[in-house]
């Protein structure tokens, strides 16, 4: 048994697993990496570790092949009868010329420059402008004081509920909350029309009420580009190209304090620091265009929608 | 080892199909119930009336600002349906919209599979359940009458019910160029070019002026871009569209007039129109020798590459604007040793060639009709004092001043406070291309006139390329097409750069629907205030855009993100030197061993 069946048919077989091994690199892993991050986009192979793959692979069928005379000498053969003349004077003819002509193509397009169009890096959450006093800023919107809770109730009574102007105006006029069939609203008002004052009812409608406006401010302002899902797919979002970001991410609002998301807010894109390609930021400079409060309701009715909540400060003091 | 090779190709099939989202439900409807319908409401309050209103009229608070407006669900009229003209929808065509959204607009998906916060199946039968309360008559619903003729022994009433109008299809057939051509007659035969333009732009003789059943404005479809097809851009869509029609706009069912077998043509034609731009974002620019083309249809320019620049809204800033019309411009781009040409193809239905607009190009503090105040932070499109008067075509290539070695840039919206831009502005007033497009269209009118019909029936339509011409309308200004500016972002005025120092050429076209504009300077210039092309440079650019018959003016304008033009640099010799090497010894390694083996055989 000197020509073990594993030894016919070497040069195939060493050239066979190097392209499978390779096209598996090259294709398989991008396109299982697909599958896994569930992201439309593939994961490469980095090239350092491609070109590790190939050293590696390379040297394991070198001692693979040189491992005995029948398997070097099966993996010789068909190289030694094209060039010899074995397969005959055309097959050599072949040889002799296609084999130069792919290096030399395979080299060309090696060290041809290649134009890729320049990519920065990107810090989403920058704090080298961030001032401190955002830091430990609690919603004003969601805290309500005692005073705004009496203030309601009067609204509620004399049917006169003030809604920011964005909200109320054009042929929308809201005076009263009762469209609003959210639980609490809905006994606060029952108890209210049997001449009872729960003002701990009453704090909880004037939160959906806030939520109320909170929701239609985002929708007014923000749905373009950040999309009513809250997923940053807003019938604009496609032509930027740093795209609106998803609030139902869990690396976004959800890991920030509610003071950095309204500095955000606040500052826009503009107002970002180099680290962050403020060029690139399609973020309207809100400041200019909604008041302080309508800016914390905003940011109510967002980490609703997104379904998270903000960031709890931890304690430092 | 077969068997492993089967795993390993059964997981890259696997691996290559996409993850599809359900748009039919996986499980049966559940029925209704009071339950399910407080369940309903509570949905449709958090998600659905900030657009389509809390009693369903459509009139949310958003609903303003939005083109198409929100569905009002009172009038029971709906578009995307399997049922035949005029009918209700199926639960499932509801569900199949609600789960898929409207393409391109802001209804978009809620599938809880799609989108994190989304609403699983039973949410969506619940809000379907619960818009079928909205109407419009207290006493009187479709969807009330709708159930009684579910229950109707007549066979009749029992015909109307809307599961018993469903339109059966059979399977599509393939496509191939016979039935593609087959399609196109049925176009011309079924006149749909009366609408949606000879090429399908969506520029018929009768797209200007049309109203939805709502008296709100509409345009037919530009077929070409298959990003807008709102119900979807396949065969099948495409196919059941004008099978059913859609109920409320000015598109009928055609399913009375049009055999199914050609039905099917025209919609694999349809298809055969549709565009989809690349994602590329930079675009290579070849070097040629000679002159470069000066018009928009020289042949040289079927040898430059093409960028697809995507425009949206601008919505940084007042005059917000999310309804714009020219969401794409295709940029093509040459240079030789001196010069360098861009050639910018846009859809846009109609020219216009009049403006009484602003000229200022900043951000205007003063309050505009429809702009009240603090309040408006977008501008609304449904009032109707909203501005009035016309305004021109026109497109903006926007550079760096300076070119930054590293990745910083001037704000994309036209330079900031540290960083100026370098702008190339065409305005089509100006251009000889809109005298020659009055003239034709002037002279188009006096002939359909002198064959007008004497017993005062209605004249035909006329085609038009200019809409809102005006007998008195003196065209062809005296100045400059396109000029140069800089700008500091969008809070300052634009600087005009002064006369000496204007020397961009243009050169424009406008054909049944599309602009077409050369624009050519120096490479070089002696002007600091002018962007300096050198070739092996990433060199930002983006472009900004205004339909004036969508009342674009000033800083309500589509806008582009950076991408980057790249003059291509010639090969290095180092290229030509390695791959010489490689090849040569190559051959010497193989002719050595070749002739060591062969002698070896000789022995």
């Amino acid at each position: 048994m000197s020509d073990t069946p594993k030894a016919r048919g070497m040069f195939w077989k060493v050239l066979g697993t190097v392209a499978a091994v390779l096209a598996l690199v090259r294709f398989g892993i991008p396109m299982a990496s697909r599958q896994i991050t569930g992201m439309d986009f593939p994961l490469t192979v980095p090239s350092t570790l491609f070109l590790f793959y190939i050293i590696l692979l390379l040297a394991g069928t070198f001692v693979y092949v040189t491992s005995n005379e029948a398997t070097l000498e099966s993996f010789m053969s068909p190289i030694k009868n094209a060039l010899g003349g074995g397969y005959g004077r055309r097959t050599r003819l072949a040889v002799l010329i296609l084999t130069p002509l792919a290096v030399g193509a395979g080299a060309f397009l090696w060290v041809k420059p290649t134009v890729a169009s320049p990519v920065a890096l990107r810090i989403q959450h920058p704090s080298s402008n961030f001032p401190k006093r955002f830091e430990s800023m609690l919603n004003p919107m969601a805290n309500p004081t005692d005073a705004e809770v009496d203030q309601f109730i009067e609204q509620v009574k004399s049917n006169s509920v003030e809604f920011f102007p964005q909200v109320h105006e054009v042929n929308r006029k809201f005076t009263n909350i009762d469209h609003i069939p959210a639980k609490p609203v809905k006994e606060f008002l029952a108890k209210l029309a049997k001449g009872e004052e729960d003002k701990k009812l009453a704090r909880e409608a004037l939160l959906e009420k806030r939520l109320f406006e909170g929701r239609a401010l985002y929708e007014i302002n923000c749905r373009a580009c950040h999309g009513d899902s809250v997923s940053g797919d807003g019938p604009m979002a496609y032509g930027f190209q740093l795209r609106p970001i998803n609030f139902t991410d869990n690396g976004t609002i959800e890991v920030l304090v509610e003071g950095y998301t309204f500095w955000r807010v606040m500052i826009g894109g503009l107002g970002l620091p180099v680290e962050s390609t403020p060029w690139d930021s399609a973020m309207p400079v809100w400041e200019l265009d909604l008041s302080e409060k309508e800016r914390w309701t905003i940011i109510m009715g967002e980490y609703n929608l997104a379904e998270k909540t903000p960031r709890i400060r931890e304690k430092l003091e | 080892m077969t068997r492993i090779i089967a795993l390993i190709a059964a997981a890259l099939v696997a691996a290559t199909l996409p993850a599809t989202a359900a748009i039919t439900p996986s499980k049966p409807k559940p029925p209704k119930s009071p339950a399910l319908l407080e369940r309903g409401a509570q949905i449709y309050y958090q998600r659905c009336s900030f657009c389509h209103g809390m009693e369903g009229g459509g009139d949310g608070p958003a609903a303003e600002f939005l083109n198409p407006r929100p569905r009002n669900f009172k009038t029971n009229v709906f578009k995307f349906r399997s049922t035949g003209s005029g009918a209700l929808p199926l639960d499932e065509d509801l569900f199949e919209t609600i789960s898929k959204g409207v393409r391109g607009t802001a209804m978009q998906t809620f599938d809880n599979e799609v989108i994190k916060n989304g609403l699983s199946e039973e949410d969506r039968w619940a809000v379907i359940y619960h818009i079928q309360t909205f109407t419009e008559v207290p006493d009187f619903s479709l969807w009330t009458l709708d159930e009684e003729y579910a229950k109707a022994s007549d066979p009749a009433d029992k015909a109307l019910h809307r599961y018993n109008q469903i339109m059966k299809i059979g399977d599509p057939p393939a496509s191939s160029p016979e039935i593609i051509a087959k399609g196109k007659e049925i176009y011309k035969k079924a006149k749909c070019f009366q609408c949606h333009g000879d090429e399908g732009k969506g520029n018929g003789v009768s797209a200007p002026g049309m109203k939805d059943d709502w008296k709100f404005p509409i345009v037919p479809r530009d077929l070409t871009k298959e990003w807008t097809y709102k119900g979807g851009s396949s065969v099948k869509e495409v196919f059941f569209r004008f099978t059913t029609g859609l109920n409320g706009t000015p598109m009928p069912s055609f399913a009375n007039s049009i055999p199914e077998d050609e039905r099917w043509a025209l919609a694999h034609y349809v298809h055969s129109l549709q565009y989809s731009p690349s994602e590329e974002r930079n675009l290579n620019v070849r070097r040629i020798s000679g002159e470069l083309p000066s018009k928009a249809d020289d042949p040289a320019w079927d040898n430059a590459e093409r960028l697809d620049v995507r425009l949206t809204g601008n919505v940084l800033i007042k005059p917000r604007w999310q309804n714009i019309t020219v969401d794409l411009v295709k940029v093509r781009a040459l240079y030789n040793d001196k010069e360098i040409a861009f050639r910018l193809e846009w859809n846009d239905r109609f020219a216009n060639v009049i403006h009484e607009g602003t000229d200022e190009l900043h951000q205007l503090d003063a309050s505009r009709p429809g702009d009240t105040g603090n309040l408006q932070t977008y501008v609304p499109i449904y009032s109707p004092d909203y501005q009035p008067g016309r305004y021109r075509d026109a497109v903006m290539l926007q550079f760096p001043q300076k070119i930054s070695a590293g990745s910083e840039k001037p704000h994309f919206l036209n330079g900031d406070s540290g960083h100026a831009v370098n702008l190339w502005w065409w305005r089509a007033d100006y251009d000889p291309a809109a005298a020659a497009l009055t003239e034709a269209q002037r002279k188009r009118f006096a002939e359909v006139e002198s064959r007008a019909p004497s017993d005062g029936s209605a004249t035909p339509a006329v085609k038009m390329d200019i809409v809102d011409l005006r007998p008195e309308d003196v065209i062809g200004k005296e100045g400059r097409a396109a000029m140069e500016l800089n700008a500091k972002g969008f809070m300052k005025a634009f600087t005009t750069q002064p006369d000496e120092s204007q020397t961009l050429a243009s050169s424009a076209v406008f054909n049944d629907g599309t602009w077409t504009l050369v624009l050519k300077r120096s490479l070089t210039t002696e002007d600091k205030n002018d962007t300096q092309f050198e070739p092996g440079v990433f060199i930002p650019l983006a472009v900004n855009a205004w339909d004036g018959w969508n009342k674009d003016t000033g800083m309500q304008k589509s806008i582009s993100s950076w991408y980057f033009v790249y003059l291509e640099k010639p090969m290095p010799l180092k290229v030509y030197v390695i791959t010489a090497i490689a090849f040569f010894a190559i051959i010497g390694l193989e002719l050595r061993l070749s002739k060591l083996w062969r002698r070896r055989e000789d022995k």
